[in-house]
């Protein structure tokens, strides 16, 4: 609001807002042959003997992204652009399971999306509970308390992303456990419990539990940590997991496990990284969702970037498969191609969302596509069977590494169309917050190295934008697939990146989640990661924060572009026009809305698909950071949201679940 | 009730006492329900701004004001120049009080300032005067 700005540009309140990051962890082992550092077409797909499950129909929201291609796209078309004005709260529902971090267990980051199917709405929570729900009302059906470890054994925060459901192609009546659901929790334990009555299925590894920690055997540090649910296809679980960031030169290596829905059994195993790596490094593990093709049997992994994150003089070697977008086969686990998308990857620009599938048309021809959004704000949109770019990735020369040991990639892919979601430069120092910290921000930027894009971490500090934080973060993009529009929510945040020698490294304990000191141990270099702050909080850079943005697929233009949000500060909302940091996604419908909630002033939205202005918008009790369900039960459609803050936006939790409707 | 400006109250013995200032007593009145609606919007969970930094800046601020408009009311015989630096801050306050509420999206106690500030005013170029406190309305 350009009112808002006046009064902020003459009046100085201070304000301040955002922070930073976001990225759980890394890992990953041994991988499959893997030539160089460019990618990585081995194979040719297998042979389409697949099919979708049966029991997986489009009027569900059976998974963490809605479908398995990961579109986020709801077919209910009830609510309307001309009636969502109309939209009200349906029922509320709180599940006790919140904790602000000031008792003896961290605070709650609660990121699930909610699952609609078998007529249930399940959803799990930050204390690794499992809670079903009535779709039509909210009122509790049964809930399964797994009693698990809640403190911050990898994460600093207890966090959850939901639960998965599987059933048996032809459930048998009256038999337990041909409907499961599962959740995983931060301590590598998977229950898995009937979805009829909430109880432990035994025939599910021991007792309705598997430890996936048993598997964790190279670099033992921390436990395997199961935050996001796994993706279901094919009476098979696919498995990634979550870990701890920057602490360590050598981690765990991040391995995929495909397990057996009914019994836990391992079928096989994925590792990013060559065994002879192992040594200097680790991670490259997926902790995000994934997406599947359910007709060509593929597989799609988003992996993130190896251990030392910060720092490669030690692992110097080729490891393509490391922050990289990933086919495989389902049956098999083996590579069928992959893209490198950082190479040498020492900003932590971790592949961190399923990729989105959608057939696009181009040129007179259909093409099966897959369009991958990432931390450093580009979208590469590609042929899903092979790998190769629908629209060009060109190799750019970067800026080259001034740090003792550190070689950084000669050259770096750079995609121009679709434009990226952020600008390839910062947006300079916002006179605003100059002005507030008496010319702090412009003198700090002066003396840090600031090259462009990929600038290195340095020894005196580097402005690295995007950064870890984002660009876009792990909900990913939702796409109209009948008009092959896409839509995605970013963020513009500049963070500062130093590497400090090991001999003048004292600080002992890890800092938070999205800034402080990180010792790297095992590196010749610790960490620091600085968010790029004035002493008020406010962002030196200028404005806007967060975005949302629609492509047209067909030719990868850009439609619209709107600030998305408001940053919230001490309970003061700033401009719209300054957009929010956003964490979260978009769900878009059949009628021609987007849902969202995502960002930091604590309301939900819908948004018209056609124009990208907001329609309806609600306030609910903490930022929204998961992806809305949006379903049809008994008649009427409900959009419901799953409200559970997350740190990194701000100190605000909450346990509500709320479904909106529209009044009878 | 009168309609004027002023009202004077006589006490037992006849004698002119505190004068009523209608204006004054208006934008005590406002600043009241604007404590009121602070101390809703402050404790108020749900509300987007509960137990918010901004929120406790403006229950603070409207307690200020209600405080200084009374002073201002009741302190008819202080000298003029401690009266005219109260209105000041008073001006101040319903300002900053104002800026803040429409940061925080709490538009009803904006719009309780923008009242405050038309009886604020009145106090002063109408009913406030020193001038006119002292006028007796029969």
């Amino acid at each position: 609001m350009i009112a808002k700005t006046i009064i902020l540009a003459t009046a100085l309140l201070l304000a301040g807002a955002v922070a930073a990051s976001s990225q759980e962890t890394n890992t990953q082992p041994a991988a499959p042959a893997a030539n160089p550092e460019q990618p990585a077409n081995p194979a040719s797909p297998p042979p389409s003997n697949h099919a979708p499950d049966p029991w997986m129909k489009p009027d569900l929201w059976a998974t963490f992204n809605g479908d398995l291609m990961a579109q986020k796209y709801a077919i209910p078309d009830q609510i309307t652009p001309d009636n969502v004005k109309n939209l009200t709260k349906a029922w509320e529902f709180h599940t006790g399971d919140v904790s602000d971090g000031s008792g003896n267990k961290p605070m709650s980051v609660w990121s699930a999306t909610p699952l609609f199917v078998n007529d249930t709405l399940y959803i799990g929570t930050p204390f690794y509970r499992i809670i079903a729900l009535d779709p039509g009302t909210g009122k509790q059906k049964w809930a399964f308390d797994p009693h698990a470890v809640l403190k911050a054994l990898t994460q600093p925060d207890l966090k959850n992303r939901g639960v998965a459901y599987w059933q048996a192609d032809n459930p048998q009546k009256g038999a337990a456990c041909q409907k499961i659901v599962y959740i995983g929790t931060m301590d590598a334990k998977l229950y898995g419990v009937d979805a009829d009555t909430g109880k432990p299925c035994a025939s599910f590894g021991k007792n309705g539990m598997v430890d996936v920690n048993q598997w964790n055997t190279i670099n033992k540090k921390w436990p395997l940590s199961l935050l996001q649910p796994p993706t279901v296809y094919h009476n098979t679980l696919f498995l990634g997991w979550a870990g701890r960031d920057w602490t360590d030169q050598a981690d765990p290596p991040g391995t995929v496990f495909a397990l057996d829905a009914r019994t836990g059994k391992l079928k096989w195993t994925f590792d990013a990284l060559p065994k002879e790596a192992i040594p200097t490094t680790g991670t490259a593990n997926v902790w995000a969702s994934m997406s599947i093709d359910p007709k060509l049997g593929l597989l799609y992994i988003p992996v993130s970037s190896p251990s030392p994150n910060m720092y490669g003089g030690d692992r110097k070697e080729k490891l393509p498969l490391a922050t990289s977008v990933t086919a495989l086969d389902v049956d098999t686990g083996k590579v069928v191609w992959s893209r490198q998308l950082v190479h040498h990857d020492i900003w932590d620009l971790d592949t961190n969302s399923a990729p989105t599938l959608v057939d696009i048309k181009k040129d007179g021809k259909t093409i099966p596509a897959l369009v991958q959004s990432s931390k450093q704000g580009f979208l590469y949109v590609l042929n899903r069977k092979t790998g190769e770019p629908i629209y060009p990735i060109e190799e750019k020369p970067v800026p080259k590494s001034d740090v003792p040991g550190e070689q950084a990639a000669a050259t770096q892919p750079y995609v121009a169309n679709p434009a990226p979601v952020t600008p390839d430069r910062w947006s300079g120092v916002f006179p605003l917050a100059d002005w507030i910290s008496l010319g702090a921000c412009s003198s700090e930027a002066a003396k840090l190295r600031d090259d462009g894009r990929f600038t290195p971490p340095s020894l005196k500090g580097s402005i690295i934008f995007p950064a870890t934080a984002g660009g876009t973060e792990w909900g990913g993009g939702a796409v109209d697939p009948t008009t092959n529009t896409y839509v995605v929510n970013s963020s513009r945040v500049v963070q500062i990146y130093t590497l400090i020698p090991r001999k003048d490294y004292q600080q002992k304990a890890q800092n938070g989640e999205s800034a402080g000191y990180y010792p790297q141990t095992g590196s010749p270099y610790g960490f620091r990661l600085q968010t790029f702050l004035n002493w008020a909080g406010m962002p030196c850079w200028k404005p806007p924060y967060g975005t949302l943005a629609a492509y047209d697929l067909n030719t990868g233009k850009r439609l619209w572009n709107e600030p998305f949000g408001e940053v919230q500060r001490y309970g003061f909302y700033m401009p719209e026009s300054w957009g929010s940091v956003t964490i979260g996604a978009p769900v878009i419908t059949k009628s021609g809305l987007i849902f969202i909630g995502a960002s930091m002033d604590s309301r939900v939205r819908a948004i018209d698909l056609k124009t990208g202005k907001v329609l309806w918008r609600s306030l609910v009790d903490a930022p929204a950071v998961a992806m809305p369900a949006v379903y049809t039960y008994k008649g009427k459609e409900y959009v419901v949201f799953v409200v559970g803050g997350n740190s990194i936006l701000l100190p605000k939790v909450s346990d509500q679940v709320i479904a909106y409707a529209l009044p009878k | 009730m009168s309609t004027a400006a002023t009202v004077a109250e006589t006490d037992e013995g006849g004698r002119s006492a505190r004068p009523t200032n209608i204006p004054l007593l208006l934008l005590c009145i406002l600043s009241a329900v604007g404590v009121i609606v602070a101390a809703v919007d402050t404790f108020s969970q749900g509300n987007g701004i509960a137990f918010s930094g901004g929120a406790y800046l403006v229950l603070c601020s409207t307690i200020l004001l209600l405080i200084a408009s009374l002073i201002v009311m009741l302190w008819s015989s202080g000298p003029g120049w401690a009266r005219g630096i109260l209105l000041f801050l008073i001006f101040l306050d319903l300002l900053g009080t104002g800026v803040a509420a429409y940061f925080l999206d709490a538009y009803l106690l904006l719009a309780v300032m923008a009242l405050g500030f038309i009886a604020w005013l009145i106090v002063l170029f109408a009913g406030g005067s020193r001038s006119s406190q002292g006028r007796v309305v029969a």
